[in-house]
């Protein structure tokens, strides 16, 4: 049973504290997944707050057929790809560097990855190239399902598996041997 | 960063921003659109008044035209019609479309809406387009709102291929609005290609035109038919 799907029905049956459950739930999360995109926590926040506010102004659009978490991420990635295009700014991240987090973002990091193990995999997650990265962070770190990741990321679940397969071997070569443990 | 609380309210306070908007655009079509009503009944008025004294002959002629006669009534020269729809109005009366109408919108133009058949479709370039396509008759509240937004259009106006923005705006990727709306044998279409996603013009018959296109699709993605087809496969980046 999806509870951000009970939360929303009983949200659209007039219980406004619903919505405060659906926020404590995804918002920082979603924050976080959308500032793996655009690279500026208070962007992020800006966008996952119009993700929201859909919720509230088109609620006939979510279907009940995907869990909502799901429905805020497609949201999310589709509004965060059409910031990214207006500001029409291309970000090119080698391998090899690693771009520093900023004070926001190492405490949005410690909000949403509470283990010091998941924050070093995200530290290296964050040098993949984009499509890597956001495979690895929706399975691993928001524990969606492969057809959950498909659907976020508009790609079918064959494609999800090909990217984090690539994905883990790029993270065995940045994290090394020690590393390797904590994939 | 932002506390939870604070986001929530910023939630809030957009929405109902949004919700505002959306009001005051449809205020503004219906305002649009009254005085354009106004003006396409008194220039049909007008031009169905008789030019002359009737003559005897005119007179036979009309006698010949009786109700259910095979002439049938007269169509206006207005494709959208004078305000007596009684006698062109499809099958399924009160509320019925006096005219029918086809969109085609979005990216390339892979949606699309005929009411004379039903045909409802999300995506034209999926890889299985027929998960895609679905069958929906509009209900009569729907029927009369567009009804309305068509008559206010006053789509004659409209060249055959039209650009609302006058090559000014612009985006990448664009959006293609096809609108076609027929009478009887009449039939009438202004393409729009290559238009800026934002539906925005500086001139305000192209910013009327597009604020139709909008309201219809926002009514048509709005139905339950619309929701129960697949989640679009291909995002254009």
């Amino acid at each position: 049973m999806d509870n951000g799907a009970c939360s929303y029905r009983r949200f659209l049956d007039g219980d406004e504290d619903a919505f405060d459950e659906i926020m404590n739930e995804y918002f920082r999360s979603l924050v976080f997944f959308i500032d793996g995109y655009v690279h500026d926590v208070h962007t992020a926040e800006d966008i996952a707050i119009d993700a929201l506010s859909d919720l509230i102004v088109h609620k006939h659009r979510y279907n009940f057929k995907v869990t909502l978490k799901t429905y805020l991420f497609m949201i999310g990635k589709s509004r965060a790809l059409d910031f990214i295009r207006h500001r029409r700014v291309i970000d090119i991240v080698e391998l090899s560097e690693a771009r520093e987090l900023s004070d926001d973002e190492r405490e949005l990091e410690e909000v949403v990855l509470s283990d010091e193990r998941r924050r070093a995999v995200n530290r290296a997650v964050r040098q993949l190239p984009e499509d890597m990265r956001a495979a690895v962070h929706l399975i691993y770190f928001e524990d969606m399902t492969y057809d959950e990741a498909a659907r976020v990321m508009k790609k079918n679940r064959k494609q999800v598996d090909n990217l984090l397969y690539r994905a883990k071997k790029e993270l065995r070569l940045l994290l090394g041997e020690d590393g390797e443990g904590l994939l | 960063m932002r506390t939870i609380d604070e986001c929530r309210a910023e939630v809030f306070r957009r929405s109902e921003e949004k919700i505002k908007a959306r009001r005051r655009a449809r205020v503004r079509a219906a305002a649009l659109c009254v005085p354009l009503c106004l003006c396409a009944v008194i220039m049909s008025v007008a031009f169905m008044l008789p030019k002359g004294p009737r003559t005897e002959e005119d007179m036979m002629q009309e006698d010949g035209e009786a109700p259910g006669g095979a002439s049938g009534t007269e169509f206006s020269n207005d494709l959208v019609g004078d305000g007596r729809d009684d006698d062109v109005n499809a099958p399924g009366g009160e509320g019925s479309l006096s005219v029918s109408f086809s969109l085609t919108w979005g990216t390339y133009g892979i949606s699309s809406y005929d009411s004379a058949t039903g045909r409802l479709v999300k995506a034209t370039d999926a890889t299985r387009p027929e998960d895609y396509v679905t069958t929906y008759r509009l209900t009569d509240e729907e029927t009369e709102l567009i009804s309305e937004l068509i008559r206010g259009l006053d789509i004659d106006r409209y060249p055959d291929v039209y650009d609302p923005q006058a090559g000014k705006l612009g985006s990448d990727p664009s959006m293609t609005l096809i609108l076609s709306v027929r009478m009887g044998a009449k039939e009438k279409t202004v393409t729009a290609k290559n238009i800026a996603l934002t539906y925005e013009s500086e001139d305000p018959d192209g910013q009327l035109f597009l604020d139709v296109c909008r309201e219809i699709v926002e009514i048509l993605t709005g139905t339950e038919a619309w929701q129960s087809l697949p989640e679009y496969e291909f995002f254009y980046e």
